[in-house]
């Protein structure tokens, strides 16, 4: 019902924007609004908390960090600025914005105003609607900030060394070895 | 002045084949000028990034704005990111030109040991089913060589740069002088069974790699064994890789016979009608504009494709007016490079208990299977394809969130196996590669323009790839099968351009004989992918390491004999 209205408000980002070298165009840089803390350089204070709150109910604090321990939304400002093409920058704040005002249609709150189990219910059904599919040129918002957001926390030392077997000089390849009952994922440096 | 400036040999260029030349020159006692218009790049010392972790990039993996818009070109390629973009040309630095509507991408490393650093190192004999092919079907003219004559110089390379692969009695995919094979895992070892049952033709192989997977004590100086780290595009702090910075200078430094002179451009080749000789060559100095001319009794061009082919129609004189040593008109034709981007992947079902240890710098190959014995399909060549089988790691496109989700990413998903291809193209005469006298560069050098395009036997077999792909991984038992192809493929993709001096048996029609020398000057080789009469399907390096060799032993009998 309210669900499926909010997926129809989907914002749409070019995948290939995401994933991908972009092709080359003629880029003006974006237009930089500092946020009151003074760190984040495109996201403002209300985007950041909001950025926040989704990214650690993906990833919440456990025996290992969270997103934001680990400075999940201050590498996505970072993207932001620095990363992607204005057009895909604006399509990201525009999402970030229609994920607010789907919530509030669905929950009669803005997602920063509801409570933990509150933000938990309402993203599980984002989540179950979007994720584990294959999206050909556009994905939806939620699908891209996931992804981001999971790729990040994957590219930090604390996100890397406290939840992966982390193995930047493994030594002779082996191909075909017995893989235990709770093995990590073994990474090294590569990116 | 030009006592000084006198050398036996100038090798012009550093990368792949330039510095198996200085090695050969040097080790056989000729004092030899190796020019390279980049900087110097030494071994480990100047791999800034070969150790760093993901979080010490500011951006991570992620390319920029400006890098994209400085590296318009090179960005595309599959391993140029932050820990790499200092071994690629800044584009805007660096351009060329190609006709609007047939883009082509030319991708660089401007440095000591040039594109050696950041090569993919499948190193691949060609068999006769490359070196007959252009007489068989007529396209292209008949290679003044065969496998036979490569042969001792393949064993010769191989022992030298340490080649990973295994014995497999496969005709068209020759077996080399190998250390052991990067070992299949679980998933391709499940593949590999599946494929053999079902086809007789088509065997999946470890893919033979350029890398010392397992050394006895000294028997790679100052290389030691692969680390399994795969981020050899970063420079390997192991040597574990083939790269001339590794490898060859190296060993051609420690004669005391060797010069390497950086930010040097070879502007032309200075010719002497009545000795009918090259003297030497005339160079601009990139970080003063300063000219200077350099002496030798023999001339090697080793500075890749383009360049090498751009020098010669850049070094006119009365007799070679359309460009030196080309009395054939051919020089600049037939370009050639290898077409990709059809593939296809699925997911294998169960095996969860098994994974494997490293991160394996080589994917694994089946060799070409179209063509071989008879005239088959309705397209000329043929295809081999390239790929593997991994767990799937840390993988954000799963439905899930909180504590267990965060759980579930850390342990491996299900076996995914892919398939890609390298592609034969044929030799075309108007694919062709000219200089612009009208466009220069910031050194006052013509612009390069190329102008190239896969015709109907490309996209032909493109179809006939897509096909075989979808078979294939059917017969593989693999579920979820998804297949792609690209339907313009751009030509350079593969970084693999070739064939703009051809080696031939007639001077008609052709610039070099098969010893890599000009068939109109006697004392001027051309041994890097200029040389190449036809494509093959095969990533070509190794091929032109052997042909280096064998040119470099030539030449160096000639002037011993007092021919050169």
């Amino acid at each position: 019902m309210k669900r499926r209205e909010a997926i129809k408000k989907t914002t749409w980002i070019a995948k290939s924007a995401i994933f991908a070298p972009a092709l080359m165009s003629a880029l003006q840089s974006c237009e930089e609004k500092l946020s009151e803390t003074g760190q984040l350089q495109v996201l403002n204070d209300q985007q950041h908390v909001l950025v926040k709150a989704i990214a650690d109910t993906i990833i919440p604090r456990t025996d290992t960090p969270s997103a934001s321990d680990v400075g999940v939304p201050q590498f996505l400002d970072l993207l932001l600025k620095d990363v992607f093409d204005q057009e895909v920058t604006e399509k990201f704040l525009t999402g970030l914005q229609q994920f607010d005002k789907d919530c509030k249609a669905a929950t009669g709150k803005l997602y920063t105003q509801l409570d933990q189990s509150g933000r938990n219910d309402y993203l599980e059904q984002i989540d179950h609607e979007i994720m584990g599919k294959e999206y050909e040129d556009l994905i939806p918002f939620y699908f891209t900030f996931k992804t981001l957001c999971v790729r990040t926390y994957y590219s930090t030392e604390q996100g890397i060394k406290q939840n992966l077997n982390y193995q930047p000089v493994p030594g002779q390849f082996q191909g075909d070895i017995e893989l235990g009952t709770g093995d990590k994922i073994m990474v090294g440096n590569q990116m | 002045m030009k006592n000084n400036n006198r050398y036996d040999a100038i090798v012009v260029g550093s990368g792949m084949t330039g510095g198996w030349a200085a090695k050969e020159f040097t080790e056989k006692g000729l004092s030899t000028l190796v020019l390279e218009r980049g900087r110097d790049v030494k071994h480990i010392k100047d791999y800034p990034t070969a150790n760093m972790a993901p979080w010490e990039f500011k951006y991570r993996g992620h390319v920029t704005r400006e890098e994209k818009e400085q590296y318009f070109i090179q960005s595309y390629k599959y391993n140029f990111d932050a820990s790499s973009k200092h071994f690629f040309v800044n584009d805007q630095e660096h351009r060329y030109e190609y006709p609007e509507d047939q883009p082509f991408r030319w991708f660089r490393g401007y440095q000591t040991g040039g594109r050696s650093l950041i090569w993919g190192r499948g190193a691949y004999r060609f068999s006769d089913l490359e070196f007959e092919a252009n007489l068989k079907d007529g396209v292209g003219t008949d290679w003044p060589i065969r496998y036979k004559d490569l042969t001792p110089w393949y064993d010769y390379v191989e022992r030298f740069i340490g080649v990973a692969g295994s014995i497999e009695n496969i005709w068209q995919f020759p077996d080399g002088q190998f250390l052991p094979p990067f070992e299949l895992n679980h998933g391709e070892l499940v593949v590999k069974s599946r494929i053999e049952a079902h086809y007789p033709d088509r065997k999946l192989v470890p893919d033979p790699v350029a890398h010392i997977s397992k050394a006895l004590p000294g028997q790679f100086k100052g290389r030691s064994e692969c680390q399994s780290r795969n981020m050899c595009h970063r420079g390997c702090p192991y040597g574990a890789y083939f790269s001339s910075n590794s490898s060859t200078l190296p060993a051609a430094y420690e004669t005391g016979n060797l010069t390497l002179q950086s930010h040097t451009i070879v502007e032309s080749i200075i010719y002497d009608e009545n000795q009918d000789k090259v003297l030497g060559v005339r160079v601009i100095n990139t970080e003063t504009g300063e000219s200077t001319e350099y002496f030798a009794r023999v001339i090697f061009l080793c500075a890749s494709t383009l360049a090498s082919t751009a020098i010669l129609l850049n070094s006119k004189t009365p007799r070679f007016s359309e460009g030196l040593a080309n009395s054939s008109g051919v020089l600049g034709h037939y370009l050639m490079d290898h077409h990709k981007n059809v593939g296809g992947s699925g997911t294998l079902e169960g095996f969860e208990d098994r994974v494997y240890s490293g991160y394996r710098p080589a994917q694994v190959a089946i060799p070409r299977f179209r063509n071989v014995d008879r005239q088959e399909m309705d397209f000329l060549r043929g295809y081999g394809l390239w790929g593997g089988a991994y767990r799937q790691g840390v993988n954000g496109n799963q439905v899930g969130i909180g504590p267990e989700f965060k759980q579930k990413l850390t342990s491996y998903g299900p076996w995914n196996m892919s398939l890609g291809t390298q592609a034969e193209c044929l030799p075309y005469y108007d694919n062709k590669v000219e200089i612009d006298k009208d466009n220069r560069d910031k050194w006052g050098q013509p612009m390069i323009k190329v102008s190239a395009e896969f015709k109907e036997n490309e996209m032909l077999m493109r179809n006939d790839i897509k096909d075989q792909i979808g078979e294939i991984l059917e017969v593989a038992g693999l579920k979820n099968i998804t297949v792609y192809q690209e339907k313009s493929p751009i030509v350079g993709d593969t970084v693999h351009e070739m064939g703009t001096a051809r080696m031939g048996r007639d001077p008609k029609t052709s610039v070099l004989n098969g010893y890599n020398q000009c068939h109109d000057i006697s004392n001027l080789f051309v041994t890097d992918g200029s040389c190449m009469t036809s494509s093959g399907n095969a990533s070509p390096s190794l091929t032109y390491m052997a042909l280096t060799v064998r040119a470099c032993d030539y030449a160096v009998k000639q002037m011993k004999a007092g021919v050169i």
